[in-house]
């Protein structure tokens, strides 16, 4: 920190970049309400509970890893929901025991579609320039629809133990879903912090002008962002159909606003070019843990609602008082 | 002296001693862990209010905690993994999706938590015990009344559960078997409202223009859905007397309709018996042959037997104008 | 260039002993304004240590300073957004202490700010009346009175500016205009205006002198802050120097000269530009033909050598900040080729451009010259990013040895790279901008209005630059709304007139007047 008298002739606290610093905090609110849990509950502290809260936290981690994506370049993506279930449906599809393929085919199918669905988002935004909400929204409609065509309404059940294993089984003794979870996180941070592409994405939030000024293919990057989400919103469908040994049609509704809520929790901020992964995993771990440890308490569901709700907005408040 | 301060220090010691001793023998409450499907629905805000009104829960010999799940399999999966870790001594559930449910109560048996399955069935063959109503019983006999008001035969129109869930399964297959023995009555159009009043409406709404006229009566697997298609109908300026409606619950708005002649008939479930019964049945499994029933459903409604039977099937009542009056309450 | 006079001038023993002039002879009535010894800090951080100024009626009084020279802190304690620790401020006869602009405003003194915020949604009429609309039985507002003296307003300061626009359709420069126009309304006493030329073209500057000099001789006066000294040469009457938070000198602008002066804000003396011989041989590194943009500009060619500075000189609308933008891609023009050393230019492609070895130094840093959230850093490697990276990957030790590099040879004073870009001055933001540019090695430079906002010793720097830049045997293309900026940087000058290259003169020849007649 340091004292700087400015052009205005106010004084200011120069803050210098460390998006370590700045997540510090949310790690600490993590620790807080863990802590508070701790005490209420004899079972909170358990390898088998954290466990149970990494796991539960994992499908949201993963859709909110493509949504920090997307958020730092000021844009929103309401559809992962929708892409989550019509991945997830069409990967079930190929692994029923009337039509069972390999399960690599599978998950190819689904990370593909929704990847694919993805890259619609992203070229209508970026190209057409149809505000991020809207273009969102609409996709957020539309493979919904395409879901309950798909399926006729109907569930995808009996799906082969293979495929099952992705969201039921183990890797070295810890749940495949948090495994995923961690890969998927490690890579992220990596490319946000370490390449050229990760440094466009935080450019193009901060000042989408300024970047295109500066030789930055602006369209590419937000629409890759979009492209991203997808892809990551077609793995969280595998998991969950996995998870839920049965394709449903409603299935990941609502799933888009507990992955914003992460992001926003952890502190990226929804004007763009501003915010850190770290933030968002442990967003994420905050709502998997009020859920989990409310759910111990036995308290009211219509209260939890209201308690993740307060939390969001006092998260943005703290970020609004930080500028 | 030194010997009585001896002696005082000692009585002192087992006095402390016997502290954690008679704790250990107070009353360990049993634990239940009860999954509704969804708090925000009628019915099973009834059902989890039953099994919290149970008269061991209420003297304190066993504690419930209520889960929410929200409508979503996943959640419910969650849940289980949590009342596992919790050390729950037993688990009642009502699981939303057949299939899904399977693997989590797999799993919580495989933890030796019994499992009792209320108000809807699963896929999995593992439960422990299960005390539902016969949804195919009830799809016959709501196919059956309408038979009865129906004599010259006519359309009727079918509003479905969720695909895939149970119930929706189970008295659909009820309804076609119910329908088969009368064959002067024709299903004209059959669709899911998902078990919402609002669905229910516009379904009704537009197959009232789609079939103009045509539709002589109007099943529903729930009473929601059922309720929904009465505002619709009224709103089109339909005679309910001259098209029956009728479906299944028993919640108090469709007992209402049906004392005010809107609602032919609804087919009461009984929440206390899918509530209550369960309890019974997990505290059987977790006392043992000693525990008695309290629930007031066991002899009046059901035969408790020894409690070991492992699917008790709670019956329908049929309230239509005739004796609606008497259970308004 | 106004010639050096003799008279009474200052002495200086030391920079740090304040001096002061003799009493002018009209000094025999009560000033408006008197402030002495005005003093704040911030958290033990003085800001202002002895601010000073005596502000009589009927003139025109500026006050100059560098960066941090405590200019903005006395004007904000005038003007009741800040409370002084120490000192006096003295109205006429009575002691003042203002606790809110509204104070401050009800007592006659009405502010200009540097910062324009209008809102966007709002029109004209409704930005300059806001707070105080004409109302119908006290409670609706009546908009079309309020459109009607809006427009009154903007005709009689000659401002071409329609009251009912909506803010978000106006440019830059109308906005400060309309912000100008706002001040004016209050018809107070005392006028103080913070940089209120920094967007608007020379014709508006015109034609706000002469509303200046109106309200002048109705016995108003005004304090007038500005970076440009031209102005403060051709308006002001009185002027007072800040440096370092100190009052340094006070007097008459006609007995010093502009050398004096920067001098005083400074605190030393500064080596002005030279012009230096364009490398001879002279190939061409820009050639732009037919160069068109509907509605913008139409039919432009001209051609810059290598080692030259061409500057771009005109009235605001004649289109040169587009046609620099288009030469660079951030526009695509409707007609018309570029060619960058020999090689053609796609349209519309800024990536390209610079591949080419175009740089821009936008007007507004701001807007579309920084990532103001990023770091020093982080800004000056975004274009130059792609070369300093391996399979996509960041290759940091490069980066930071080039960041170094920069933020030397730039003077960009900082105390540390990872610092965020939004807390630097305006000098030092324009230079992370050049040094993003630099980075990328460019043959040609463009920049619109390199020095706006910029406080005297950084302009010189970055004069000096350009023409070290062009010497080096690249070329820049400057466009510059400032006469004397433009003849003192460069060797031949384009004149823009309602979007057509109307002439180009010789840089070392031309005068002042001959530019503004040819622009006009």
């Amino acid at each position: 920190m340091e004292y700087q008298i400015t052009r205005d002739g106010t004084l200011s606290i120069t803050r210098t970049i460390s998006p370590l610093v700045k997540s510090f905090s949310i790690v600490i609110v993590f620790l807080a309400i863990s802590i508070f849990f701790t005490f209420a509950n004899q079972y909170f502290l358990t390898w088998s509970n954290w466990l149970n809260l990494l796991r539960q936290s994992s499908i949201n981690g993963i859709l909110a890893v493509g949504m920090t994506f997307v958020i730092l370049t000021k844009g929103i993506d309401l559809s992962v929901g929708s892409v989550m279930s019509i991945s997830g449906m069409i990967a079930a599809s190929l692994v029923t025991t009337t039509n069972e393929h390999f399960v690599l085919i599978a998950i190819v199918a689904g990370l593909g579609t929704g990847a694919a669905l993805g890259l619609i988002n992203g070229l209508i935004v970026a190209r057409i320039n149809v505000p991020p909400f809207v273009a969102t929204l609409g996709m957020l409609s539309m493979a919904r629809g395409m879901t309950l065509i798909f399926s006729q309404g109907r569930p995808t059940a009996n799906l082969s133990a293979p495929f099952r294993w992705i969201g039921g089984g183990d890797i070295l003794s810890l749940p495949a879903p948090v495994v995923i979870l961690f890969v998927v996180f490690g890579l992220g941070w990596v490319v946000l912090s370490y390449t050229t592409f990760g440094r466009y994405i935080y450019a193009v939030g901060g000042n989408e002008k300024a970047a295109r000024t500066s030789g930055v293919s602006t369209r590419i990057i937000t629409g890759s962002t979009y492209v991203i989400s997808g892809l990551l919103a077609g793995l969280a469908g595998l998991v969950l159909t996995s998870r839920t040994t049965a394709a449903l049609p409603q299935a990941g509704i609502g799933y888009e606003l507990d992955a914003i809520a992460a992001v926003v929790i952890g502190g990226t901020s929804l004007a763009g070019g501003r915010g850190s992964l770290v933030g968002s995993l442990f967003g994420a771990l905050i709502i998997g843990t009020i859920n989990n440890g409310m759910d111990l308490m036995d308290v009211s569901s219509y209260y939890q609602q209201l308690l993740k709700g307060a939390i969001i907005v006092a998260a943005v408040i703290a970020d609004q008082l930080r500028k | 002296m030194k010997s009585t301060s001896r002696t005082t220090l000692a009585y002192l010691a087992t006095l402390t001693m016997m502290v954690p001793a008679s704790a250990s023998f107070a009353q360990h409450k049993i634990r239940i862990a009860a999954l509704s499907f969804g708090e925000s629905g009628e019915y099973m805000k009834a059902w989890s209010t039953e099994i919290q009104n149970h008269p061991a829960v209420k003297e304190g010999t066993a504690e419930v905690t209520v889960f929410d799940g929200k409508y979503d399999p996943l959640v419910q999966s969650n849940q289980i993994d949590t009342a596992i870790t919790q050390k729950f001594d037993a688990i009642i559930m009502a699981p939303f999706d057949l299939q899904a449910s399977a693997p989590p109560i797999e799993k919580a048996v495989a933890a030796k938590i019994p499992v009792i399955v209320s108000a809807l069935k699963t896929a999995s063959p593992n439960y422990t015990a299960s005390i539902i109503v016969d949804d195919k019983e009830g799809g016959r006999i709501i196919a059956e009344e309408m038979a009865k008001r129906l004599q010259n035969g006519g359309n009727v129109v079918l509003m479905e559960g969720p695909i895939g869930q149970s119930a929706q399964i189970e008295r659909r297959a009820g309804v076609d078997a119910g329908l088969k023995a009368h064959p002067n009555i024709k299903l004209l159009a059959d669709k899911s409202g998902n078990w919402s009043r609002a669905e229910g409406q516009a379904l009704m709404e537009n197959w009232l223009l789609a079939h103009k006229g045509q539709i002589n009566g109007v099943l529903a697997e729930n009473d929601e859905m059922a309720l929904g298609a009465i505002v619709a109908m009224k709103g089109a300026g339909i005679d309910l007397k001259t098209v029956p409606v009728i479906a299944i619950d028993g919640i108090p708005d469709a007992k209402r309709a049906v004392a005010s002649g809107d609602m032919a008939v609804t087919l009461y479930k009984y929440a206390r018996a899918e509530g209550q019964g369960a309890v019974d049945l997990a505290l059987r499994h977790v006392i043992g042959a000693s525990y008695k029933p309290t629930a007031d459903i066991w002899g009046s409604l059901m035969e408790w037997k020894d409690g070991m039977a492992k699917d008790h099937v709670v019956p329908w009542l049929v309230l239509d104008n005739s004796n609606v009056g008497k259970y308004m309450q | 260039m106004a010639s050096p006079q003799e008279g009474t001038i200052i002495e200086t023993a030391n920079m740090t002993s304040p001096v002061q002039t003799e009493q002018p002879a009209s000094a025999v009535e009560t000033p408006l304004l008197v402030a002495e010894g005005l003093t704040k800090s911030f958290s033990g951080v003085p800001a202002l240590r002895d601010g000073r100024l005596v502000l009589r009626r009927g003139t025109v009084h500026a006050l100059c300073g560098g960066n941090g020279a405590g200019k903005s802190t006395f004007l904000n304690i005038l003007m009741g957004l800040l409370r002084r620790d120490a000192g006096v401020v003295r109205l006429e006869t009575e002691n003042v202490e203002f606790r809110n602009p509204a104070e401050a405003l009800h007592h006659g003194i009405a502010m200009i700010t540097q910062e324009l915020s209008p809102i966007e949604d709002m029109t004209v009429a409704e930005n300059l009346y806001l707070g105080r609309e004409p109302r119908i039985g006290g409670v609706f507002v009546n908009f079309a009175l309020m459109a009607k003296n809006a427009a009154a307003l903007l005709r009689e300061l000659g401002f071409e500016v329609s009251a009912r626009a909506k803010m978000s359709a106006l440019s830059l420069a109308q906005v400060q205009l309309v912000e100008i126009a706002k001040a004016f309304s209050y018809n107070a006493e005392i006028v103080i205006m913070d940089e209120p030329t920094s967007a608007i073209g020379e014709h508006e500057v015109h034609v706000l002198f002469e509303a200046i000099r109106r309200i002048k001789t109705r016995g108003a006066g005004i304090i007038y802050v500005s970076h440009k000294l031209t102005e403060i040469f051709e308006i002001a009457d009185e002027y007072t120097v800040f440096r370092d938070g100190c009052f340094i000198e006070t007097g008459r602008i006609d007995s010093i000269n502009r050398k004096h002066l920067v001098t005083q804000i400074v605190g030393h003396e500064v080596t002005m530009v030279e012009k230096g011989e364009p490398v001879s041989a002279a190939s061409a590194l820009l050639e732009v033909s037919n160069l068109s943009r509907d509605g913008e500009f139409k039919e432009i060619s001209l051609r810059v050598a290598a080692g030259e500075v061409l500057g771009i000189y005109g009235l605001l609308g004649s289109g040169r900040t587009e046609f620099l933008e288009t030469i660079y891609g951030i526009r695509s023009p409707t007609n018309g080729e570029v060619v960058v050393d020999g090689a053609h230019v796609p349209p519309g492609n800024p990536k390209r451009s610079i591949r080419l070895g175009m740089a821009m130094v936008s007007e507004d840093r701001k807007e579309s010259g920084l990532v103001l959230s990023a770091s020093i850093a982080h800004n000056i490697t975004l274009s130059s990013l792609a070369r300093r990276a391996v399979g996509g990957f960041i290759d940091q030790k490069a980066e930071g040895e080039t960041v170094k590099k920069m933020m030397q040879s730039q003077r960009i004073k900082a105390r540390s790279p990872r610092m965020a870009v939004e807390n630097l001055s305006g000098g030092n933001q324009q230079k992370v901008v050049f040094a993003r540019c630099l980075t990328t090695n460019p043959r040609l430079l463009l920049c619109d209005e390199p020095t706006r906002g910029i406080d005297e010793g950084s302009k010189q720097e970055i004069y000096n630059f350009v023409r070290k830049f062009a010497a080096e045997g690249n070329a820049v293309l400057v466009v510059s709304s400032e006469a004397p900026e433009i003849l003192q940087v460069s060797d031949r000058i384009a004149i823009f007139k309602k979007g057509r290259l109307a002439e180009i003169v010789d840089g070392r020849t031309t005068t002042q007047k001959a530019l503004m007649d040819l622009a006009s």
